[in-house]
């Protein structure tokens, strides 16, 4: 679930459909796809993004560079006053390049839980690597076909005992070529804690893509987080060499 | 009167040695009710200018929750403007403000969240006596000049070393990242765990990394006679903003458990004198009873000489008043050389180590100094004159049941 996010953030995913939905797609189908259309090279995309709290409103524009899926760099360039931030995620690692001191900072396992650059979004949202297939206890609960013009896959995820997950289910939707539309996440008592919405879906180089992506806490009603891509770019290559600690400082 | 009077005179220094005895067993019984009040409000007025005067304050403001939430946007704002207010009031005698936040802190090597708290150095050092918690280095500069002094505890966790830069890291209150550098002046101990693991440096410094400008989390008010408390927060209270951002509160009302343990102090001396003073009440019946029995007879022939029991009664009352006279007299002045001599010298309850007594939190000088009020001397040499009188009624009693007849043969 976490790699929607993440996918956002890295805009390498939701390649347009390899899959020519012939058929009515499988639970697994319709999950793989989302798990492995991640499977991109590289990509580079800018972004802005408007976190709304109660405490705040911020908006931010970014530009956020990946390399396969485990690589991702994101760079700061608005507001004037954070420019030059990166942030570095390797594996489930981040690090953060503070220009104004010079100094790369390791974020602490104590603040991963923490928010990424003051949005909804976690440290630990950007590095969890949790695949639905191998995670989670999966089920179709709808696929309404009557009278819509599209068709809406609805599945139930239930994360198996075995892994560690902090929701007690996850309802996600996805539209008939399978991109996403929106994931809601429960508790374990069953209250629905956060609402992810997928919305605008654009094409970029031959890749349908939903280009804005938000966050809604539902314990805290008014705030989200939205990220909004302004340009995607998969053709440009991407040196691997630039995800190093050295690199950052640059 | 002054008749019975020189019969009880001449019958209490006929045992001279036993009268002595006697009546030192009361003296000290009066100097230890003297010397344990001293002690104990030493001991309150210690604890009462560490825990209220010098941490809470006697006045309070903050935002309405802070204290229970500590959210980092819970702040009292335009901070500045009301503490210059606050100072212009009768009875001020001094004000502090502080701002906390929860961060990140990086030395050379190693990291660590620690509480930091944003002080005003002068104040600090001023009112508090900040100084002395200082163990190596120097105290904080007037200045907001981004210097830092760290716990003792944090100090070695991180390894780190004076005139080093530290690393601090945290979200300020736009949620945007909060991090720069400071220059490690000095290392503090205050024995509380939780400030020892954490950091200091100067309110200003604090407000601008958090984004807080003119803003503190709280603001301490301290007046010169606890007497006047609640006046002074009705007048703080017509400073503040009408919306209810902002509450004052007094000591009591922050801390009602403070309050109770303050008036313990009562309870307990009144508990201790009752004990000391049942135990000194069976020294002097006994010295009485004595006195009785071994003059059985003479009391026989005074009373076949026409003494009445009231006189009777009265001459060994009188008896019991002047051992407590004596007893009151030397009481007191070996309570008072005693209070003279702790509250000048203290004593040393850490037996030579000069480790400080750590207690709720808070680090109590091990050199404890008595504190001496007259008011307290009066309480217990009116008690030895209650349980002198009271421990002679029975023996007095006896000796005017007498009979005459009997009381003479008696040997």
């Amino acid at each position: 679930m976490f790699r929607f996010i993440q996918t956002v953030i890295v805009g390498s995913m939701f390649f347009q459909s390899t899959y020519a939905v012939a058929e009515e797609p499988t639970v697994e189908e319709i999950l793989r796809k989302s798990d492995d259309l991640f499977r991109q090279e590289h990509s580079m995309v800018t972004m802005e993004m408007t976190v709304k709290t109660s405490r705040y409103e911020r908006n931010m524009k970014m530009k956020a560079v990946s390399y396969g899926t485990e690589k991702t760099m994101i760079i700061i360039l608005e507001p004037t006053k954070e420019a030059g931030t990166v942030t570095l995620k390797v594996d489930n690692n981040i690090w953060n390049y503070l220009p104004k001191v010079d100094r790369v900072m390791k974020v602490p396992a104590g603040m991963m839980g923490g928010s990424w650059m003051g949005s909804h979004v976690s440290n630990d949202d950007l590095v969890r690597e949790n695949r639905f297939s191998e995670d989670f206890d999966t089920r179709v609960i709808h696929t309404p076909t009557d009278g819509n013009p599209e068709r809406i896959y609805e599945i139930e995820l239930v994360p198996k005992e075995s892994t560690a997950v902090v929701w007690g289910k996850i309802v996600t939707r996805s539209r008939e070529d399978l991109l996403p539309l929106d994931v809601k996440y429960y508790d374990e008592d069953g209250t629905l804690k956060r609402v992810d919405t997928f919305e605008d879906v654009r094409e970029f180089d031959g890749v349908l893509l939903p280009t804005k992506f938000s966050v809604r806490p539902q314990d805290k009603p008014g705030e989200y987080t939205t990220m909004t891509y302004t340009s995607v770019d998969f053709t440009t290559p991407v040196d691997e060499k630039m995800f190093s600690l050295q690199a950052l400082r640059k | 009167m002054s008749f019975l009077f020189q019969i009880a005179w001449r019958n209490v220094w006929r045992n001279g040695r036993r009268t002595w005895i006697t009546a030192i067993a009361m003296a000290v019984s009066v100097a230890i009710c003297i010397f344990l009040s001293a002690l104990t409000n030493g001991f309150y007025v210690t604890f009462f200018d560490l825990l209220v005067t010098q941490k809470m304050g006697h006045i309070q403001i903050q935002h309405p929750v802070y204290a229970k939430e500590k959210i980092l946007h819970d702040t009292v704002h335009n901070g500045d403007t009301l503490i210059a207010s606050i100072r212009q009031l009768d009875g001020v005698q001094g004000v502090s403000a502080k701002l906390y936040g929860n961060m990140l802190v990086s030395g050379s090597s190693e990291s660590a969240g620690a509480q930091v708290v944003g002080v005003f150095p002068e104040v600090e050092q001023q009112d508090r006596n900040a100084d002395s918690q200082i163990i190596e280095g120097r105290y904080l500069t007037s200045q907001p000049v981004k210097e830092v002094i760290v716990g003792t505890t944090l100090f070695a966790d991180l390894d780190l070393k004076l005139g080093e830069e530290l690393f601090v890291y945290t979200q300020a209150s736009d949620g945007s990242m909060a991090y720069d550098l400071y220059n490690l002046v000095g290392v503090y101990k205050t024995g509380s765990t939780m400030l020892d693991n954490g950091m200091q440096l100067h309110v200003k410094d604090l407000q601008n990394l958090l984004i807080l400008p003119s803003q503190y989390h709280e603001i301490l008010v301290v007046d010169d006679s606890l007497e006047h408390i609640s006046v002074l927060q009705m007048e703080i209270q017509t400073l503040l903003p009408d919306d209810d951002s902002v509450q004052a509160k007094t000591w009591w009302e922050t801390s009602p458990q403070t309050k109770e343990m303050m008036s313990f102090q009562d309870v307990s001396s009144v508990m201790y004198l009752g004990i000391i003073f049942f135990i000194a009440g069976f020294g002097i019946l006994n010295t009485m009873l004595m006195a009785v029995f071994e003059r059985t007879r003479e009391l026989g022939v005074m009373k076949a000489l026409g003494m009445r029991a009231g006189q009777i009664i009265q001459v060994i009352l009188i008896e019991s008043v002047v051992l407590a006279t004596l007893a009151s007299i030397l009481g007191l002045l070996m309570g008072m050389a005693l209070n003279f001599y702790l509250q000048k010298f203290g004593m040393d309850l850490s037996g030579g180590t000069g480790e400080p007594l750590a207690m709720m939190g808070i680090n109590f000088d091990p050199i404890m100094y008595v504190n001496m009020q007259w008011s307290t001397y009066p309480l217990p040499v009116f008690g030895l004159f209650v349980v002198a009188v009271l421990s002679s009624v029975w023996p007095a009693f006896r000796a005017s049941r007498l009979h005459p007849v009997d009381a003479i043969r008696s040997e």
